[in-house]
């Protein structure tokens, strides 16, 4: 994982104690862990902010329940699937009632398209497109493994499965992308 | 020994994944020697790999920060800006109706008051070929005419949500009588409401 965990348990003691900025600490190292789970479980940007901003006032209201400190990246981890999960849900219901508006969903994202030539753009939108057709089971992992650079071990214990599993869902996940995306132009 | 697709997989997964052990590391360099399509596979998956990494990275970037200057001075826009929204929002409230004109006051033929309704020429017209108020009206002979989307409280349906999801129109046929009418906008659905304001 990216930061020392010891620094992480200085910084939940802190905010536990009401140390505000221990707590902006905890939320500038880990805030873009938290995206990915959010994105990962979502498979989408749409609310991704919402989400976000739930999961870390969840994180205010929730630290003192946290047991072990030394955990604090797979308790967080949990928070941010279940909240992504729920937002999940919800997007769904309202998909269902409100079905012509759901194609608007991925389309204006002003800021967030790279830069650069069209084709790496098309690129991108290509790979997030392929990432986020993949099941759920391929999906995770895959982005847990990308995003945060986790070993099988510690995407295994956030997921609660065997490493096997890890390892044949990343196999998989790669298969399902190599099939979705076909030829992609050669590395510039 | 050639390896089959599957196996390749596992290994070439297990090398970008960086938990390939020597003896793996050995079968597959082997394997990339001598197979192209081993080869090719592993480039694949690099690119894959390559490309997931910087698009997860910048789709799960947080927002970049204002510039401190223009924080500091949509801080001041924050308090003022709704202000002066909320003062224009009162201030035409009741100044409107204190200028506004009677417009399209329906003919009272038994001397009974009717309510004002603000009736004005709008395009495009409603009773074009494709509109349901089309048939609705009897069509190219219908001696309705279009005259617009009421606008009078005393029609409109009470409930907000009613009102953002269909439209009343105004029809005034040739003998004077106004016929409103109902258009769904989620159904394309017409039909009327009242007759003979």
């Amino acid at each position: 994982m990216a930061h020392g965990a010891a620094d992480d348990c200085e910084l939940i003691a802190g905010a536990r104690r009401g140390d505000r900025q221990a707590l902006d600490a905890l939320v500038r190292r880990h805030d873009r862990f938290v995206r990915g789970v959010v994105y990962s479980t979502l498979g989408s940007v749409h609310q991704l902010e919402d989400v976000v901003q739930q999961v870390w006032t969840t994180v205010c209201q929730q630290i003192d329940s946290l047991v072990d400190p030394a955990r604090w990246q797979s308790w967080l981890f949990r928070l941010a699937r279940n909240a992504a999960i729920d937002a999940g849900m919800r997007q769904s219901r309202q998909r269902r009632t409100h079905a012509p508006l759901a194609a608007v969903g991925e389309a204006a994202q002003p800021g967030r398209a790279p830069t650069g030539d069209l084709a790496a753009r098309e690129e991108h939108e290509r790979i997030l497109a392929a990432i986020r057709g993949l099941p759920a089971i391929y999906r995770e992992p895959f982005v847990l493994r990308h995003l945060e650079e986790w070993s099988y071990a510690e995407i295994a214990e956030a997921l609660d499965i065997p490493v096997d599993t890890v390892e044949t869902r990343l196999v998989r996940a790669r298969r399902l992308l190599r099939e979705a995306l076909g030829s992609l132009r050669p590395d510039s | 020994m050639k390896l089959d697709t599957e196996q390749l997989e596992h290994l070439i997964s297990r090398r970008l994944d960086g938990a390939l052990s020597a003896e793996e590391a050995r079968v597959l360099d082997a394997a990339l020697r001598t197979d192209p399509e081993a080869r090719e596979l592993l480039a694949q998956c690099e690119r894959i790999d390559d490309l997931a990494r910087t698009a997860l990275r910048r789709v799960s970037a947080p927002p970049a920060p204002m510039p401190r200057g223009t924080l500091r001075r949509w801080s001041a826009a924050r308090f003022v800006l709704p202000t002066a929204l909320a003062a224009a929002a009162v201030l035409a409230l009741f100044a409107i109706p204190w200028f506004r004109p009677p417009r399209g006051v329906a003919p009272a033929v038994d001397g009974e008051r009717r309510p004002s309704l603000h009736l004005v020429k709008r395009d495009p017209d409603p009773l074009q070929e494709s509109n349901p108020l089309r048939s609705f009206t009897g069509g190219a002979q219908g001696s309705a005419t279009f005259v617009d989307f009421i606008e009078n409280p005393a029609v409109l349906p009470r409930n907000l949500h009613r009102r953002q999801s269909r439209d009343l129109i105004g029809l005034v046929a040739d003998d004077g009588t106004i016929l409103v009418v109902e258009r769904q906008r989620q159904r394309s659905h017409v039909q009327p409401v009242g007759l003979d304001f």
